[in-house]
């Protein structure tokens, strides 16, 4: 009980560190700034017989779109903070002092990830469900929109999660705030430029982006709500929205888990 | 978190709303068709919208054809028909409702975000279609969202009010400890 208490503690004072002034007030604007500017104004005209399919497909189609754009933000500010928890530490010499405590490594490495990932996320879904409810809640369809918001969260998560592995990865072996920012966030934009490349450039590989951790997150929204594809269906309407959701998982782990290792196992702090 | 900053985050929500809602609003001329129209037949259109403001609406307003065809040759545009129209609010209560002759254009509020119906009889003896068309003033400031405008105007003076209150304590709380012995 004392040790949870005191992992309680630890990560009161990791998430106060991390999301201290300005970085919380910075990463409000960024990510609503961004979702702000996708969303239309609300105006449709169609008739009683198509009204509930035209206005179930206007709302998982923005919510489809505050979640793509919002990818970008998220990616900078995951490499930005989790540097700032790792990196920083251990340029500082914090890390030494915290390796020194009567915690355990998991604990500490749990911690740090956590004081990232989780306020981001609710950051990152409680913007989203703010734009959806003040855009599209009404008496009638209130509760659908509450729905299809909810599912932001955990796809909002497990990429935060991905993004978040990839960072203290590149955080744990760099050991340099800037340098490990920098480097992330070119990693990051480097899986986001990757979804953008044509069959014209890269052949037949093409069909198979829809399966990267950046255009993952926002085809397993997609096949949950049965959108329809604007151009002749690929290879994502080969997976189920049940198997989009796995390969989240998988790539919320991938990186996660050998920085995990390392952290416990291998890693050590130079005096 | 303490109160300046959550204040301040308030603010920054409420400036970054308050740019947004002032700035976009829909502009020009929205039109829909669906199918003919025989003769006793009714339409209910469903106009999804948020509180957009002044605009007129036209019902069976036939547009000219862009391919070159004369007026006329699609047989099913027809004007000069008598119809009876009904057009209701989000909360059910009828804003009009009478007998016109096709095309007939009103001028509409947009008040309430919500679903606006328009119902549309046809009572002459021939086929025909009924478009609905909504035309806005081209970039007209009162067209914008203005439950938005409101949200973004509120959270901008709240935040405001938070952050000032949160300089004024702090201030005297520091001042009060240098005051101590």
């Amino acid at each position: 009980m004392k040790i949870k208490n005191f992992d309680l503690t630890l990560l009161k004072a990791d998430m106060r560190k991390v999301w201290s002034r300005p970085t919380f007030e910075l990463a409000v604007g960024l990510v609503f700034f961004i979702s702000i500017t996708t969303v239309q104004t609300l105006f449709e005209i169609t008739t009683v017989s198509g009204f509930q399919s035209d206005f179930n497909y206007l709302v998982t189609e923005s919510l489809v779109r505050i979640t793509s754009t919002q990818m970008l933000p998220l990616v900078i500010l995951s490499g930005i903070l989790v540097s700032l928890s790792f990196a920083r530490d251990y340029e500082q010499g914090l890390m030494q002092t915290l390796l020194s405590l009567p915690v355990s490594r998991t604990s500490i490495f749990t911690v740090k990830f956590v004081a990232v990932v989780l306020p981001l996320t609710l950051l990152s879904w409680g913007i989203t469900l703010f734009i959806m409810v003040m855009n599209y809640f009404t008496a009638a369809s209130g509760l659908l929109v509450l729905q299809v918001s909810f599912w932001a969260l955990p796809v909002t998560f497990f990429a935060v999660m991905f993004y978040a592995g990839l960072a203290s990865l590149i955080a744990l072996a760099l050991k340099k705030t800037i340098t490990s920012t920098l480097a992330t966030v070119l990693a990051g934009f480097f899986v986001s430029f990757i979804t953008t490349l044509t069959p014209e450039v890269l052949g037949p590989i093409a069909d198979y982006l829809v399966f990267t951790p950046y255009a993952a997150p926002l085809w397993a929204l997609k096949r949950l709500f049965g959108t329809r594809p604007l151009s002749e269906p690929g290879l994502e309407m080969n997976l189920p929205p049940w198997g989009f959701f796995i390969l989240l998982i998988f790539y919320a782990f991938v990186f996660l888990v050998p920085t995990y290792f390392y952290f416990t196992k291998r890693f050590e702090v130079k005096e | 978190m303490n109160i300046t900053r959550a204040g301040f985050v308030l603010l920054i929500v409420g400036l970054i709303l308050l740019m947004n809602a002032s700035s976009s609003h829909v502009s020009g001329h929205l039109s829909y068709k669906y199918g003919e129209l025989d003769e006793g037949e009714s339409q209910k259109y469903v106009i999804l919208t948020a509180p957009v403001g002044p605009a007129n609406m036209c019902i069976g307003l036939q547009r000219e054809s862009v391919s070159g065809l004369p007026p006329g040759f699609f047989q099913y545009d027809l004007t000069d028909v008598p119809v009876h129209m009904k057009f209701t609010d989000p909360n059910n209560n009828t804003i009009a409702e009478k007998d016109v002759i096709t095309p007939y254009c009103f001028d509409v509020n947009f008040e309430t975000r919500g679903v606006y119906n328009v119902h549309v009889t046809n009572n002459g003896n021939v086929t025909t279609t009924m478009p609905l068309d909504i035309i806005f003033d081209f970039h007209n400031p009162d067209n914008k969202e203005a439950d938005k405008y409101l949200l973004s105007l509120a959270l901008t003076a709240l935040g405001a009010a938070i952050t000032s209150a949160g300089f004024v304590i702090n201030f005297v709380s520091k001042h009060r400890k240098q005051q101590k012995p």
